[in-house]
Order: structure tokens, then sequence, then C-alpha cells
């Protein structure tokens, strides 16, 4: 596949557009729909992508994928939260792109330095206490509470902490399995389920022993339904 | 090149006389081909009754407002400098006495927008002072005047209601 190569990007739509525009096309589902895996290759290859803007990549990396389906899958049948993610996203883009070339307009007229000279205000008037003639010490205090109720005083906001734990991959517990089990010995599937509450975990090992068990690795035995598995080495 | 309108520029911007050599020496034209100029700006102004007056003393020239207008411009500026404060103008003032001394950064991160107008307004009426910060002299810091505190009948900003709470809360910002 050939690669475009690109200037620096500042963000996640500023990618995608120089990806579109790099092709000369205009923004359309179908346009999006080919430059996605390219999309993918600068998320996976660029690796100081801070956390925080990773997520937003990824956003829309996913709404990408989620065009590229519906590309390549013409059958396939989007949900309207889904179709309307794909309009949002060919929306944003496209104010982007006004912002972007707008943004280019303010630098090269920036670069003229045509500034315009102000005068300053009241320019020749001296001071003289003036206080205003009506006036209660209430009007600031009521004055400072509204200012406080409208930033919200100081309330922190606290974001609620989730964790995200690491997945275990099928080729890493394949291999853990592996060198766990020693030849000639009989085990049960549950004792080999390390957390027995997490069904990740047990869902995994299952696939796992699947696996090894078509490679003849293992051999597994069920004697009734529902019943314990039991898993035997060859010698 | 339009001398006529690089002349009116420089008489706005400046605002204050200039004389018609340094006119003629900084930019580097004869004097004669100013004066003219000048005269043709004079005439333009009073002829089209423009707002504005181009006054000539002595070889100096002001540019100045049409002297008709002056009644409106003084009840203008005297709304604006010894009127009732507009909430905006109230509000820049509430944060400096509970917040004060403050930076003007401070005073427009806090309201979100730019209170240079503002702050001049507060100090040409004399309800703030500004004295440049001990740490960094570079920065004045804003307070409320004195004057104005005797004027509420005031002995210290910290006989303001609710003081210690408010001054708590707006300085948490």
């Amino acid at each position: 596949m050939y690669q475009v190569s690109l200037q620096q990007f500042t963000g996640p739509l500023d990618l995608l557009l120089q990806l579109v525009e790099s092709k000369n096309l205009s923004i359309t589902d179908l346009s999006l729909a080919q430059v996605t895996q390219e999309y993918i290759n600068y998320i996976n290859e660029k690796d100081n992508i801070n956390p925080e803007e990773l997520a937003d990549f990824l956003v829309i990396a996913s709404t990408l994928l989620l065009i590229k389906s519906k590309a390549l899958l013409p059958s396939l049948i989007l949900k309207p939260e889904e179709e309307e993610e794909i309009l949002d996203l060919e929306t944003r883009l496209k104010i982007y792109k006004k912002y972007k070339e707008a943004a280019e307009f303010l630098k090269n007229t920036i670069k003229k330095e045509i500034f315009i000279i102000n005068r300053p205000s009241w320019f020749n008037v001296s001071s003289s206490f003036n206080p205003p003639p009506h006036f209660e010490i209430n009007y600031l205090v009521n004055s400072l509470e509204n200012i406080l109720s409208q930033i919200g005083g100081n309330e922190e906001v606290v974001l609620e902490k989730k964790k995200i734990e690491k997945i275990k991959t099928l080729e890493e517990r394949i291999k853990e399995l592996v060198e766990r089990l020693t030849n000639n010995n009989k085990y049960k599937l549950s004792d080999l389920v390390d957390n027995k509450e997490n069904k990740i975990d047990l869902i995994l090992t299952f696939l796992a022993i699947l696996h090894l068990a078509k490679r003849k690795i293992i051999n597994l035995e069920q004697n009734n339904n529902f019943g314990e598995i039991w898993i035997s080495t060859q010698s | 090149m339009d001398l006529n309108s690089i002349l009116e520029s420089i008489l706005f911007a400046s605002n204050e006389p200039q004389t018609s050599e340094d006119l003629s020496k900084i930019l580097n034209i004869p004097i004669e081909e100013i004066e003219n100029s000048l005269l043709n700006l004079q005439k333009y102004y009073l002829e089209n009754n423009r707002g504005l007056r181009l006054l000539n003393n002595n070889n100096k020239w002001l540019l100045s407002i049409n002297p008709e207008n002056t009644s409106y411009l003084n009840k203008f500026k005297k709304e604006v400098l010894e009127g009732d404060l507009s909430s905006a103008v109230l509000e820049t003032l509430a944060i400096i006495a509970y917040r004060g001394p403050i930076s003007r950064a401070e005073i427009n991160e806090i309201r979100g927008v730019d209170s240079s107008y503002i702050l001049h307004q507060l100090l040409l009426r004399e309800l703030i002072e500004r004295f440049p910060n001990p740490q960094r002299t570079n920065i004045f810091l804003y307070q409320v005047s004195f004057k104005f505190l005797k004027h509420l009948g005031l002995n210290s900003i910290k006989d303001l209601p609710n003081y210690e709470e408010l001054h708590q809360k707006i300085s948490n910002i």
C-alpha cells in the first residue's frame, strides 16, 4: 500500500484531514473509508501520543472502522446512533477544515504586521474622587456572590476513578498453561482457572485448552453434560 | 501615497500638537506640501461638518472635536466617570475589594474578559489605587482606595460584610 508522508499533525482531526486532502478527496464517508487503514497505522507508529489525546484518536479510529465496515459490507445495517456518529465525524471534519483555513489566513495576516494603533481612553482626563451617587456596601457583596455562584466557588470537580485492567491475550494464557501442565498428569479445568469469579479468565482458559487440544498437546474428557472437564497431558 | 490620509492618522493617534516642521522632517516631505495638506484637511472637516476639527495654533496642529458636540461628549464622560457603576465595573470592584491586592491578570482570569478599560475607569474615579508588586515591580497590584474605604464608612477592608468567608472563596478560584 502506498504511504503518504505527512507533515506534523496537531491532533486526531488534523491527521484525518491531512490524510483525506493528501489524496485530493473531499470529505465524504467513502473517502473516510479509504483512509481508515492509514489512520490506524499512524496511531500505531506514533509512540509519543499522550494518553488523553490517545483516547480522542481511538474514538475517531473506531468511527472510521465503522465507516469502513459499512463500505465493505453493504448489507450491514447500522443503528441510528451509529449513523449519527458517522455524520457527526464528517461534520466535525468539515468544520475543522474551515477553522484550519481561517487560522492560516490569520497567520498570514499577522505576518504582514499591519497593526492598528488605538488611542488611550480618556487621555486628557485627570483623576478625581468620583464615587457612584447611589451605592451601598451590599452591592459589592451581591456582586461577589454572583461571581462565585457563576464560577461554582471552591467546589472541586471530582471525577470518578475507574481502573482499566490489563487483559491477558489468548496467546499469553496458552503459554502459561503449557508451562504449568507437566507430563503424564491429569487436571480439572476448574483448578486451572486462577480466579473463578472472573468470567474473562474462565473463557480465556477454556479457549486456550480448546486450542491446545486441537494441536494435540492435551486430551480433553467430559463424562457427562455440564460435568467437570478433565485435561490430561500426553507423554 | 495619500498625504492627507497619512497626516490624519498621525494626528489622530499621537493625540498631541505636532509642528509642520517635525512632520516634514520625519516624513521627508517638503514643508509646503505638508502645510498645504493640513489646510486641505482643516477645510474638509469644516465644510463637510465632520465631528473632528483640525486646530492650528502658532504652527502647531492638533486634531480635536467639533466644539458643537462638546456638551454631548461631556454628558457621556460624566456618565462613565461620575455615574452609577455598570454591573461589569461593580463586579471588578467587588473582586478587588474582597481579593485585593490583586494583579490585572488575576482579575482577567476570574472575570474571563479583559478588564483594562474598567481598571482605568476605576483609577480615574479614584475608587481603587495601584502600586507596583514588591516581588515583581513590573506588575501593578490593585486595591480599594482609602478615599473609597472612608466613603463606605469602613475602618478596614476586612470590615466588609462576610469578608473572611468570601475572601477565602474568591481566593480559591
